[in-house]
């Protein structure tokens, strides 16, 4: 017999739950339907005791349902112990097989069989859809998985792990330490993993913890009787090979359910696999009745999802329902526009502001929450020159000029109403090279890095608006800041990127030269064969240029280039080149002015390999994407730790630096403190996003460290560590006389415990005795610079820029 | 040099220190054409004055260093002026006395004085100099590391002496425990030749086997080098191990001797560079110990003198 209701709801994940509790309380005949036999299965899939977050903060929770940021067992406790409570029926666990829209409602089937009609569906099925299979025979005997729910239970075993994405790495990783593992790759690199998973299974690998097949793939799986369960057949570029093995992971990712989506009749806005369902400001896909929440719709965030979950039932209840933004979105917007409502203040500024076209309108509240509106007055400085701050700006009135000034002399531009500003810092992690400010009165968005990062990683092409747009100023900044940008377009549009990895070479001596390279982020060593040594001769930051001699007509490459760290390039062809030069003749001129001091310079660093090798030294170590690092000077430092002391004593009694650890070289000592990247590694992965880069250019962590260790394992120089809560020295006069304090001996409280006690008794920060990760902040609260410099008795300690190193050489060697 | 604190910001305290001192000597030699110098004169007092300001404000230095908060000049700034200013009170405090000196406890306020400025000059020199010392003489090992390498020398050292002769075992064996690094206060200031009188050991070992006659004969006709010998103990100690060579017929020996005369050779070196290491470093410790205390008494001594010429006179 065929159950009639008036919602369906597919998925027990927080959208649907969320749906299902409204349906009750409005006490809506409902269905909630998933076929996974338990609730919130992607959360339940979470290892034992993730700590979930509760973003957005500023978002308020729209809901039946409790939920706030815990661990995966108080969340799911939480939800199941609701369910009970307001007697909410279990959901009917099955698989929805199809769903036909037959006016005025749908029919739902499971296994071809129509079980259920309903008046609406509210499709909540997130994006975990099917795990991909191996695709060969054997895929589903008994010891091949798809995924691993505990590495710690697997031990002694041969294991063959086959994928090369992040979760692939991860299990391969936490399996070796106690099996033989085997990692099966497609391709010969990682390339699709994130870079501390990819250094991490290249060490495994190097050190014969892992096994790899490069460029192979499984033919079949059979299971064997004796020492192992099984054997795969393996396709090698070698040739064939049999692997024994007890157990095969394979984690291919999962098959997205757009095709189930699709087959209902749901239009998407492309053919992109990530494109997204086309949904009204309700959730209410091009199949009407038909709704789509949560991740499917393009919101990962459980607390959106629960939000969404409700506000669509409300929706189909017919009750008037303002978004749960809107009063937010109403103040944010309550200075701009004259008109009334939200909805149309967002479509004015979508006309307004030329890069929002690339956006739904769904995308466009969201970015506008993260985004901050400023109104300035004329003459008002939005930035200073030199300021290490990374957002984007975009105009919605007024007009803003860009100056400053360079080696060239100074640069002006005009960015007028609807154009964005600042992407240059922002992709570079560089400092701002003009001062901002506004013409006259007006309102600009102010859109944080991170959050713009994001909307160009996942928007095609409005990621490729913003690389033109900075490629056009980068090109322009490193030849010739004061040419229009129209006169070198026909330059950019025949440029292309390179990205290079760590160590990659550009181009090597001898080499035949057909392209200049301007550098988008990273830095660059030029260096030269000098007997049987490389000498390094120059070092080159983000903004730079170089291999200009061929533009001279120059066709050998007489250096070799390559990158410091991960760097992207722009190559320009010499033929393009050469062209632009004959319509700029000051240029053509500097650069063989510039071209000639450059030979100069590389000659006279030839002469003095020992400098070259300095500079090698601390580009190992780190200066060519540094911003500001510590030095100690070995021939003054008289190893009293007063640095050590300084630092601990101006941070909570926890020292950022160790002076004794870390390498030297020709009496030049960098110890093991932060080096303030330009595109700092420590802030890839911040889950709360407590790593912050301050105007000033200093990367500081703030109290919302949740102490998950990212930071200090993506930290190629070992400077972030994680610190127990600070203890209190006591004062033992103080203790004697008086009794202040603790005794001394006594078990020591710490100043950051109290603190977290009164704040985690409101519930809002993780347990007292979690570490938390400290690092360098370069003293960037007290005035007058950094502690451990300006406690150092004999001025062995430096703090230095890259720019400021060469002098800092000379003076060094000169003393030597 | 450009960098260190005694030209900080070019070589300001120099300056100022060195115009103070000119000036007063320029006062006291007019004021001397009109009455005889004393503490009690009016340019006595004053420089004087000046003086005892300036020792209170080199010892703040001492609570100034530890104030990590205090954005008052930097530390190094501090130990600048407080180097020039130091030097200059040898000419204030001369000049206030007017050359008069008694046995008193200006005097000894003035002893005291000339004390701590010496220290402090050790002090001055130590900074200096060693820590380029020590940087040269440890290369890329530290403390830990060099007693590590010692210990594994030895082990081996061990282990070979033991597959050639159990006398040889014996000897190195006595070098091991008598192989001494750090210690009390003194030896680590004047190092001891620890591993000399293991020398002196084998020294011995060798005359009576010279006086059987089988050393020196030999020693011509083996072209074993003795390579890269300094000091006579050591000399002695190769001969010993040649003589052992030449002495051997078996070719595994051979080579164990060989190894075990480059082994001694490199824990000579290290032993000698770990020992220097220690020297300098307590070197720059040392001086403190003495130039705090004596400031202490300094600052009790002038508070008396003080007092005793203003009450007592």
């Amino acid at each position: 017999m065929v159950e009639q209701v008036k919602i369906a709801i597919i998925g027990a994940g927080p959208a649907g739950l969320s749906a299902a509790a409204r349906c009750q309380a409005l006490k809506i005949p409902y269905r909630l339907i998933d076929r996974a036999p338990h609730l919130a299965d992607t959360i339940y899939k979470y290892q034992k005791e993730k700590y979930v977050m509760a973003e957005p903060s500023f978002l308020e929770l729209r809901s039946d349902m409790p939920f706030d940021a815990g661990s995966r067992e108080e969340i799911l406790g939480n939800w199941d112990s609701t369910f009970q409570k307001q007697n909410i029926p279990k959901p009917s666990f099955y698989e929805v097989s199809e769903i036909t829209f037959q006016d005025p409602g749908f029919h739902l089937f499971e296994k071809d069989q129509h079980v259920l009609s309903a008046e609406f569906v509210i499709l909540a099925l997130g994006v975990q859809g099917d795990l991909r299979k191996l695709g060969v025979e054997g895929e589903n005997l008994p010891f091949v998985q798809y995924q691993l729910d505990d590495a710690k239970a697997v031990n002694e075993e041969s294991v063959i792990v086959v994928g090369a994405g992040d979760s692939a790495l991860e299990n391969a990783l936490a399996l070796a330490e106690t099996n033989q593992v085997y990692i099966i790759n497609r391709k010969d690199e990682f390339a699709r993993a994130k870079e501390k998973n990819n250094d991490a299974i290249l060490k495994a690998i190097d050190s014969k913890k892992i096994q790899c097949f490069y460029k192979s793939s499984p033919m079949g799986v059979t299971a064997t009787e004796g020492d192992h369960k099984g054997v795969m057949l393996l396709k090698t570029p070698d040739g064939e090979v049999k692997i024994n093995c007890d157990r095969v992971i394979a984690r291919l990712g999962g098959i997205p359910p757009r095709k189930f989506v699709e087959s209902i009749g749901v239009e998407f806005f492309t053919k992109q696999a990530n494109s997204l369902a086309r949904l009204s400001p309700y959730f209410e896909s091009s199949v009407a009745g038909l709704f789509i929440v949560g991740a499917l719709a393009g919101y990962p965030l459980i607390k959106q999802c629960m939000n969404q979950g409700y506000e669509t039932v409300e929706k189909i209840n017919g009750n008037p329902l303002v978004p749960v933004d809107e009063p937010l979105l109403e103040t944010k917007l309550a200075a701009i526009f004259q008109t009334a409502s939200v909805n149309d203040k967002l479509a004015k500024l979508k006309e307004t502001i030329t890069w929002l076209q690339h956006l739904s309108d769904l995308q466009i509240r969201e970015w506008l929450f993260e985004s901050e509106i400023i109104s300035v007055e004329a003459e008002q400085v939005i930035y200073p020159q030199d300021q290490y701050t990374q957002s984007l700006y975009s105009v919605v009135e007024g007009d803003i000029t860009l100056c400053g000034s360079s080696l060239y002399g100074e640069i002006k531009e005009t960015i007028g109403k609807g154009d964005f500003f600042g992407e240059v810092s922002l992709i570079s992690g560089r400092r701002r090279e003009h001062t901002a400010s506004a013409n006259n009165d007006g309102f600009l968005i102010k859109t944080p890095r991170r959050q713009f990062k994001k909307l160009i990683n996942s928007i095609e092409p409005l990621n490729t608006q913003v690389q033109q747009a900075f490629t056009v100023r980068l090109i322009r900044q490193a030849f010739n800041p004061q040419v229009s940008i129209e006169n070198l377009n026909s330059l950019c549009e025949a440029s292309e990127n390179i990205h290079l990895k760590a160590g990659q070479s550009t181009y090597k001596e001898q080499d035949h030269a057909d392209q200049i390279y301007v550098i988008r982020s990273g830095s660059i060593a030029i260096s030269r064969h000098i007997g049987d040594r490389n000498i390094t001769t120059s070092y080159l930051a983000a903004g730079s240029y170089f291999g200009e001699l061929c533009a001279l007509d120059l066709n050998l490459r007489t250096e070799n280039a390559q990158a410091n760290v991960t760097t992207d390039l722009v190559a320009l062809p010499v033929e393009a080149f050469k062209k632009y030069l004959k319509e700029d003749l000051a240029l053509s001129i500097r650069l063989k002015l510039e071209a000639k001091k450059r030979l100069t310079a590389n000659v006279r660093m030839e002469m003095r390999p020992e400098s070259g090798e300095l500079v090698s030294f601390l580009v190992d170590q780190g200066i060519g994407e540094a911003t500001d690092i510590l030095l100690i000077d070995e021939g003054l430092c008289v190893g009293c730790d007063q640095c050590e002391k300084a630092c601990a004593a101006t941070h909570e009694g926890t020292s950022r630096l160790d002076r004794k650890a870390g390498a030297t070289f020709a009496q030049i000592h960098v110890p093991t403190s932060c080096r303030h990247c330009e595109d700092p590694h420590c802030m890839t992965d911040c889950p709360p996003n407590a790593l912050h880069r301050s105007p000033g250019g200093e990367v500081y962590i703030d109290d919302s460290c949740i102490g998950c260790g990212n930071c200090v394992e993506y930290c190629p120089y070992g400077v972030v560590k994680l610190a127990e809560p600070v203890v209190h020295k006591t004062n033992l006069l103080g203790s004697l006389l008086f009794g202040l304090g603790n005794n001394p001996g006594s078990a020591a409280t710490s100043s950051s415990n109290k603190k977290s006690k009164s704040k985690s008794s409101k519930g809002e920060t993780p347990s007292a005795t979690q570490k938390k990760a400290v690092k360098c902040d370069m003293c960037k609260d007290l005035s007058g610079g950094a502690a451990c410099v300006r406690a150092c008795p004999t001025g062995a300690a430096v703090r230095l820029s890259p720019e400021q190193l060469p002098k800092y050489i000379g003076v060094v060697q000169d003393k030597s | 040099m450009k960098n260190s604190f005694l030209s900080h910001q070019n070589f300001r305290y120099l300056w100022i220190a060195s115009a103070l001192g000119v000036l007063s000597i320029i006062f006291y030699l007019i004021d001397a054409q009109y009455r005889i110098p004393n503490g009690g004169t009016w340019l006595g007092y004053g420089l004087g004055t000046l003086a005892a300001l300036i020792i209170v404000l080199l010892s703040y230095l001492g609570i100034r260093k530890r104030q990590y908060h205090s954005r008052l000049g930097t530390v190094k700034g501090w130990v600048s002026a407080h180097v020039y200013l130091g030097l200059l009170l040898i000419i204030l405090a001369t000049l206030h006395s007017g050359f008069q000196f008694h046995w008193n406890i200006h005097l000894l306020t003035y002893l005291l004085m000339l004390s701590v400025i010496a220290t402090g000059s050790i002090g001055i020199y130590v900074y200096r100099k060693f820590p380029q010392l020590i940087t040269l003489n440890r290369g890329q090992l530290n403390n830990i590391q060099m007693v590590e390498e010692l210990k594994k020398l030895d082990d081996d050292a061990l282990k070979l002496a033991d597959s050639i002769d159990k006398n040889i075992y014996q000897i190195m064996l006595r070098s091991t425990e008598r192989a001494q690094v750090g210690g009390g206060l003194w030896s680590q200031l004047f190092p001891s030749n620890h591993y000399g009188k293991f020398a002196n050991d084998i020294e011995q070992q060798l005359d009576s086997l010279s006086e059987q006659g089988t050393f020196l004969g030999r020693l011509d006709e083996t072209s074993v080098g003795v390579n890269m010998v300094n000091g006579l103990s050591q000399v002695a100690t190769e001969f010993f191990m040649v003589d052992q060579l030449v002495s051997e017929a078996d070719e595994e020996k051979v080579i164990a001797v060989r190894q075990l005369l480059d082994l001694i050779q490199q824990k000579r070196l290290l032993l000698g560079r770990l020992q220097k290491n220690i020297k300098l470093q307590a070197w720059m410790e040392i001086w403190l110990y003495f130039h705090i205390p004596l400031s202490v008494g300094l600052l009790a001594a002038l508070f008396i003198h003080i007092f005793t010429v203003f009450f007592y006179r």
